[in-house]
């Protein structure tokens, strides 16, 4: 898939957060995490799936998400992660930020 | 462990990438274009891992050098403890290496001679005057009697002056029964030792010299044999 030059890239951190934000909604596989991100912004958000990894390692050490090897429907063995207790307070943590700097750089380029 | 990680690692990728093509088929596209689009759409797989085992590595590190900073940290909070548990260790393994130097040559180390396992010293202690000499009757009698030793020797301890020229010198000299040398299985550099002609009534003095008194007093001179010296004023 090439790049769009119209499109915005993945700013630092925020890999993160779409994570945490997608597995809200119950335990999912890589594959699903970066076809979820991609559906939901109307592909604007584009992101290399093998990004994802490092990100969903990172994400697991700091103990915020977990993880499985699970069988699907269709019989293929996948590793499922899912949300920890403690990744749904980082989620509301990073959300209430990302809020912020959302509205701070909408005032900046709109100004009243 | 970093191993089975890797792995596993490396498996989840593969069920990606299958998942992924087995959905583009599903959508139409022909079996390679799939395979290629999967692949497209994940990046570099290699960059991948290698990016996640130096964030393994990165975290190991870190771990550690949290371990070491805490270790140190309370280590100094504690200064007298830290200070008191280093000197205790320091002195302990001080000691017990001063302690083996010591007991290694003395006790551990096997005397420079042939047979040195099979090699005693027999003396007679009396319980107020410590060691004595041993009666020359009795020497004889378990030269003779105990079979236990295959061969004896005597000796005896005494101060000497040693004098060659006119530097008289204070030597420890040690008279010695014959087969002194063959008990201990020593060989002289040069020269020989006693023999039991040595030992008849009209037989001159000898003396066997130490490896160190020939070296210091005589410059290592082989020629010396035969000359004459002079021990307690006696030739």
């Amino acid at each position: 898939m090439p790049r769009d030059k119209n499109r915005p890239g993945l700013l630092q951190g925020t890999l993160d957060l779409l994570i945490l934000r997608t597995l809200l909604f119950g335990p999912l596989h890589g594959h699903g995490i970066a076809k979820h991100i991609q559906r939901t912004s109307d592909d604007v958000l584009q992101v290399e799936h093998g990004s994802l990894y490092p990100a969903l390692r990172r994400l697991e050490e700091s103990g915020c998400i977990g993880s499985k090897w699970e069988t699907t429907d269709r019989g293929r063995d996948m590793r499922f992660y899912r949300l920890t207790p403690r990744g749904r307070k980082q989620l509301t943590l990073e959300e209430s930020k990302w809020r912020q700097l959302a509205r701070a750089m909408g005032r900046m380029l709109r100004p009243a | 462990m970093r191993e089975d990680r890797d792995a596993e690692l490396a498996r989840e990728i593969r069920s990606h990438l299958e998942l992924d093509a087995e959905e583009r088929m599903a959508n139409g596209a022909p079996v390679d274009e799939a395979g290629w689009a999967a692949h497209r759409a994940f990046g570099n797989v290699s960059r991948v891992r290698e990016e996640t085992r130096a964030l393994w590595t990165r975290r190991w590190v870190e771990q550690v050098a949290q371990e070491l900073r805490y270790t140190l940290r309370g280590l100094l909070r504690s200064l007298g403890f830290a200070m008191v548990a280093v000197l205790t260790l320091a002195l302990g393994i001080g000691g017990a290496t001063t302690m083996f130097a010591m007991v290694d040559p003395v006790l551990l180390k096997p005397l420079p001679y042939g047979n040195a396992d099979r090699l005693v010293e027999i003396s007679e202690f009396h319980s107020e005057r410590g060691e004595m000499a041993v009666r020359a009757a009795d020497f004889a009698s378990w030269r003779h009697d105990v079979h236990a030793l295959d061969r004896t020797t005597a000796f005896f301890w005494y101060d000497a002056t040693f004098t060659d020229g006119d530097r008289p010198e204070a030597v420890v000299g040690e008279h010695v029964l014959d087969d002194f040398f063959g008990v201990l299985g020593a060989y002289p550099a040069l020269g020989r030792t006693f023999t039991a002609a040595d030992y008849g009534a009209d037989a001159s003095n000898t003396v066997v010299l130490s490896d160190r008194l020939w070296r210091r007093r005589f410059g290592a001179d082989p020629s010396i044999i035969g000359r004459s010296i002079s021990v307690d004023q006696t030739p």
